[in-house]
């Protein structure tokens, strides 16, 4: 196991401020406010939206951010009298339902009280929806940035609500971070609620979603440890039950088990969740059937690699190993995991039907680039830093991980039954034709 | 040049050779003639033991081949037929290789529960490095992709469970619809005429 150094080459994600934006800028009709740096805002869009299948500004992202700013000035005297004037002047222009201050390094270095600010511009105006989140660059990655801004809004904004029978919160799955994020939490809504239950996957359904947080009847993390933090807030705030799946499903085999675990915490029968599950893997499979020859021709038990965040990768490498008969020799986990959850990240690669993979955790692009060249293998799937060197090395290649900058990404997913069907389709594509 | 190549590959084919040990692999092969003659003699370099091979068509030219093939690879049936997809499918029940290649433009019967299928070919085009069979290269190609499938069967496996088998379970209850024209001068396991399986 390697230990990560502090100073990265092209990192494979963006810093805790980058996370909580992207969280906030995501939930529809939640204004972030960016109490920052200048530039702190665009750098994000460039270097970690774009880098996400090429997220566009949409809405409230890009230039539309209202943001602070800071500069000498705020550094020297304080960037305190400016957010209230930026909030201010928010609050008159951008029509929303919940405002969000997001701290960024400046504000954390010099001292600003954005809490008194906060607390002030309530106290002038009860009504306003206004919350603050503390996200220094500097206090994690983007992973922790969007557990950051979870946290501030359970702290903050939701209440507590009477339990929804069959509700079911689904963190886990980062925007922008998760370049699938908005296919994966459409598809995994639609598993839950062909199952008969419902999903609150927080975003795409404005803040409704941020309050119904509390009236859950379970929270599910999708990772091996991003979002246990809030499960457990929500957990300690509204007597949540929260577990752990720690990996986006992909394909029947998972999804499957993703669904016994659901129903499993839920109390639900045995039968509960059979019609749906047998009518997805059906259809799953059929298409399987379908893909059977093409896969036999062009990936007969294939060596490949993977270089995503550890939920993405145990969820692709699981599938292309226990279901798609590939041979994984080598996975470099890029999201930095704290120590503790690593274990669990090696425990999901260690018995597959093939041979366990060489498990790296590495974030830096230099130090990634070398471990591959030492590598062999005919399908790399990882982020568009590996796609040259995946060319040189004559190996197939697939974006499937931060940054993506070579393919736009709406609502394309690796996630749950049809994710798998999706990927087999997007791999046997790249050797296919012309003719 | 011959001793130049046998100097780069035989390592690899020895390493190939150690890693297939012990698996007492049985194999089965269903195809053109040409791969009657080729399958057989790559397998015995890789010391997987041929249990069979069925061509889809012969010429008697061929006899004073496979002659040398079995003097070289040990004692294997031949059948000659244009065996169709049920057929082979009963064929591989009766003879339960570990290892089966073929043509795997037949769907169900390349999907085994208990037994590897590899292809011959690709479909078109088949240029990618792991295609190769003749030759240094191809030899070294073939017996990576053996091991690979061997290793590795998730793919067949999943598909074997999930998926559906045209045929009835009677199928397979049935005498096989076959004759054994060209039996090996030592055989005495084989197929016998009707298709029965004498001896194992």
């Amino acid at each position: 196991m390697t230990v990560q150094k502090e100073s990265l080459d092209s990192s494979r994600y963006s810093c805790a401020l980058g996370g909580a934006y992207a969280t906030i800028a995501n939930i529809e009709r939640a204004i972030p406010i960016l109490h920052s740096g200048t530039g702190c805002g665009f750098a994000q869009t460039f270097g970690y939206s774009y880098a996400a299948g090429f997220q566009g500004v949409g809405t409230i992202g890009g230039c539309n951010t209202p943001s602070t700013n800071l500069s000498e000035k705020e550094v020297v005297f304080g960037g305190e009298n400016r957010l209230k004037e930026q909030i201010n002047a928010t609050l008159d222009i951008i029509d929303g339902d919940l405002f969000v201050v997001i701290s960024g390094c400046i504000p954390s270095m010099i001292g600003d009280d954005v809490e008194a600010v906060i607390k002030e511009t309530k106290r002038e105006n009860r009504r306003v929806p206004l919350i603050s989140i503390k996200a220094p660059g500097f206090s994690g990655n983007s992973y922790t940035g969007y557990e950051l801004a979870l946290n501030a809004l359970i702290d903050q904004f939701v209440r507590k609500t009477k339990t929804k029978k069959g509700l079911v919160n689904i963190l886990g799955i980062v925007p922008n971070q998760h370049i699938f994020w908005k296919g994966d939490v459409a598809e995994i809504k639609r598993i839950l609620e062909k199952a008969g239950l419902k999903a609150n996957v927080l975003f795409g359904e404005g803040i409704e979603a941020v309050k119904k947080l509390s009236s859950a009847e379970l929270t599910v993390v999708l990772s091996p440890w991003t979002g246990i933090e809030p499960a457990k807030k929500l957990k300690e705030r509204f007597g949540i039950p929260y577990v752990v799946f720690p990996r986006v499903p992909v394909g029947p085999r998972d999804t499957t088990s993703f669904l016994h675990l659901v129903g499993t915490s839920l109390g639900l029968s045995a039968g509960a969740l059979t019609d749906a599950i047998r009518e997805e893997e059906k259809a799953a499979y059929r298409q399987l059937d379908i893909a059977y020859d093409i896969l036999l021709f062009k990936f007969p038990s294939l060596p490949f690699a993977v270089v995503a965040d550890s939920s993405y990768a145990l969820g692709i490498t699981r599938y292309l190993t226990d279901e798609l008969g590939q041979i994984p020799v080598l996975v470099i986990i890029t999201d930095n995991p704290p120590d503790e959850y690593r274990d669990v990240i090696l425990g999901g690669l260690s018995k597959l039907s093939s041979t366990s993979p060489k498990v790296i955790f590495e974030a830096d692009s230099y130090n990634i680039e070398n471990i591959l060249k030492r590598e062999n293998f005919a399908i790399l799937l990882g982020s568009s830093m590996e796609k040259y060197l995946a060319l040189d090395m004559k190996a197939v290649y697939l974006s499937v991980s931060f940054p993506a900058f070579d393919r736009l990404i709406l609502d394309s997913s690796y996630a749950g039954y049809k994710g798998g069907t999706a990927l087999i389709e997007d791999i046997v594509n790249l050797v296919s034709g012309p003719i | 040049m011959i001793k130049e190549e046998h100097k780069a590959i035989d390592p690899h084919i020895e390493e190939l050779r150690k890693r297939l040990k012990g698996r007492k692999i049985k194999a089965v092969d269903i195809g053109g003639q040409s791969r009657a003659l080729g399958l057989p003699t790559i397998c015995a370099e890789l010391g997987i033991e041929v249990t069979g091979t069925v061509v889809w068509e012969h010429d008697t030219l061929l006899a004073d081949d496979l002659e040398e093939r079995y003097k070289e690879c040990g004692d294997f049936d031949i059948l000659v037929a244009d065996i169709q997809s049920y057929e082979q499918s009963m064929l591989l029940k009766k003879l339960k290789p570990d290892l089966y290649t073929t043509c795997s433009f037949l769907g169900t019967v390349t999907k085994g529960e208990d037994y590897v299928s590899v292809r011959h070919h690709s479909f078109r085009p088949d240029y990618t490095p792991f295609s190769p069979m003749l030759f240094y290269n191809g030899t070294l190609a073939y017996g990576n992709l053996l091991l690979r499938q061997i290793t590795q069967p998730g793919l067949q496996r999943t598909v074997a469970e999930h998926t559906t088998q045209p045929f009835r379970d009677k199928l397979y209850t049935l005498p096989l619809p076959l004759v054994l024209p060209y039996v090996s001068p030592n055989d005495d396991k084989g197929l016998r005429e009707n298709g029965e399986v004498v001896k194992e």
